[in-house]
């Protein structure tokens, strides 16, 4: 495990924003995902020891962050979601000056500095003032900020904010690059489930400060839920009365479909007994392979 | 292999010690203003009363007879309480926007995200202003000093001041250190480094103003400390002997900076974070 939290509660006055959250992330690429407030961000701060735990610890690549800090942030980089730069100086000259500041030599840093900026897609532009950028540019000078001293594990939260179409694709195909190519782990903050799904093979989810599910993105799903698409010809409310009955939710779809999601399992012949016992016919049934979506809505729904 | 050429690869390099991180920011801050054109010709222009004292002592060995200026203890305090106006510019450009450009481009939370400490931020951010202070208070006392000893055709000079490199450096640190941490609590109180010159300035001129309004009240002399810029111009009395206009009040202007520079120490405590949290 590349990092493991263990009973972390962090309050702010009266507010929870972490509550005894347990987690362990395992090399590769994790999300952390979860509505806005879930404490995603709450975390990462933990992590990177700008935050105290109120109790709890954490540890990032076997190093007690409460004690060693300043070791874990030499090993890791993170790219912070609010935009941020230090004014007056161009990309070249912000990366160059974040790997001194992380202790390599000043012509290690510039020439780290450029790879960075080349890997991130730059290019030319990286003797511009940061200031100048574009959202997107930003972003990807953030990232690059973040490599330029080599971490075996980077933080990125919501590293796809304000980018385009275009600069989100190119944006996971770093993030992709980075943990299946470079050897590098990722732990990416977002409340963006397509770009956890599409970049992350495994993923943490929190809800209201606390962690509500866990682990691989495939085995989550293969646990997740039975969904079925169905269609009954007779009266659909007692057909829902009847599944409702059955601790099943359903929810309407396009053409007379609805979609049925079986809580606590039992198959299709749950189906089958509701349509039987409501007196309606069957006219349609699928089984559908449940989305990260359908996992993050089952479980942050349970909390 | 050709920049271009290059991809992301790990760094098998070194890193230096945890230790030495202040200096990166002190170096590049440095650096970073010693480009500008408008800041050497105003650091040019903070020499030109020290040339001018350097030419009086030139004078006063030229032509003795004259009696153009005595060359002692008091001639070093006046020329650093002159070079102390230059607090003031300083402390504007380019104290004030030291942190709070920072705070405006949210840079604090990419400094401290590196292996840095608060403690080494404001350390970094501290020695930049600290070593232009020094450049105009201790370097041209220094200089002045030497050149007066290379001047002189007896010992009597070094004999009755050996003394005075310790003061430039002694009054040189404390003032340094007092008026660096004044600007940069200053500094980190706002996101926009013009209203922190604006503050400089009002809080400078408005302490000195009431120190004098209140001098004048309760007809006590000693009231003066609490003006920041004139308890600087009182410490050289400290250092180098003698007594101010106002009588001897230079422990107090001491104590007075000691207070003000605590104060500072508390408020950059509360103000430099990575993470701002409201509760």
């Amino acid at each position: 495990m590349i990092v493991e939290v263990d009973k972390v509660t962090v309050r702010y006055g009266r507010m929870t924003a972490l509550d005894s959250a347990t987690a362990s992330f395992p090399v590769g690429a994790v999300g952390l995902l979860g509505p806005n407030g879930a404490g995603k961000t709450t975390l990462l701060k933990v992590l990177l020891g700008f935050l105290s735990p109120t109790s709890g610890r954490a540890q990032v690549l076997g190093l007690d962050v409460a004690r060693n800090p300043l070791d874990v942030r030499q090993a890791i980089g993170y790219m912070p979601e609010v935009d941020c730069h230090i004014p007056g100086l161009n990309a070249v000259e912000l990366c160059a000056y974040a790997g001194e500041l992380c202790g390599m030599p000043r012509t290690e840093a510039i020439q780290r500095a450029h790879e960075a900026l080349y890997y991130a897609n730059l290019g030319e532009a990286r003797y511009r003032p940061v200031e100048t950028y574009s959202t997107g540019m930003k972003q990807r000078v953030k990232l690059a900020q973040a490599l330029v001293h080599g971490p075996r594990l980077v933080f990125l939260d919501e590293p796809t904010n304000g980018l385009d179409p275009k600069g989100r694709i190119e944006m996971l195909e770093l993030i992709r690059d980075l943990s299946r190519k470079k050897n590098v782990s990722v732990i990416l903050s977002s409340h963006l489930l397509k770009d956890v799904e599409e970049t992350c093979s495994a993923v943490v989810m929190l809800a209201k400060g606390k962690v509500v599910r866990q682990g691989s993105i495939a085995d989550l799903k293969k646990a997740a839920l039975d969904l079925f698409e169905v269609r009954v010809k007779g009266d659909p409310e007692s057909f829902t009365r009847a599944i409702e009955a059955r601790g099943a939710k359903w929810k309407p779809m396009n053409d007379g479909l609805m979609e049925i999601s079986l809580l606590n399992g039992g198959g299709s012949e749950t189906v089958f007994r509701a349509a039987a016992d409501s007196g309606v016919q069957i006219r349609h049934l699928t089984r559908r392979a449940p989305t990260l979506e359908d996992v993050f809505a089952r479980a942050v729904g349970a909390e | 292999m050709p920049i271009y050429d290059q991809s992301y690869r790990p760094y098998r390099g070194i890193f230096s010690s945890h230790t030495t991180r202040w200096w990166t920011i002190t170096r590049t801050g440095v650096l970073h203003f010693l480009k500008g054109r408008k800041f050497l010709v105003f650091l040019t222009l903070t020499f030109i009363p020290p040339i001018v004292q350097g030419f009086m002592i030139y004078g006063a060995h030229q032509f003795p007879e004259q009696k153009l200026v005595t060359v002692d203890a008091e001639f070093f305090r006046r020329m650093l309480e002159i070079q102390t106006v230059w607090f003031l510019v300083l402390g504007i450009y380019p104290g004030t926007g030291l942190i709070s450009n920072d705070l405006k481009g949210n840079a604090i939370q990419l400094y401290l995200s590196k292996p840095l400490t608060r403690i080494d931020y404001v350390a970094g951010k501290f020695a930049i202003l600290a070593t232009f202070l020094l450049g105009v208070t201790f370097v041209p006392g220094i200089l002045l000093f030497f050149l007066e000893l290379g001047f002189s055709s007896d010992t009597k000079f070094i004999m009755s001041y050996w003394w005075l490199p310790l003061s430039f450096a002694g009054y040189a640190l404390c003032a340094a250190t007092a008026w660096g941490l004044i600007v940069l609590a200053l500094s980190s109180m706002s996101k926009n480094s013009r209203y922190v010159g604006i503050m400089l300035i009002s809080l400078s001129f408005f302490s000195s103003g009431m120190a004098q309004f209140m001098r004048g009240i309760f007809n006590r002399d000693g009231i003066i400390v609490i003006s920041g810029t004139d308890s600087l111009k009182l410490l050289t009395y400290l250092f180098f002997g003698g007594v101010s206009e106002y009588g001897d009040h230079s422990f107090g202007a001491g104590v007075a900076l000691i207070l003000m520079s605590v104060a500072s120490v508390f408020i950059l405590r509360a103000r430099v974070r990575a993470v701002e949290v409201v509760t």
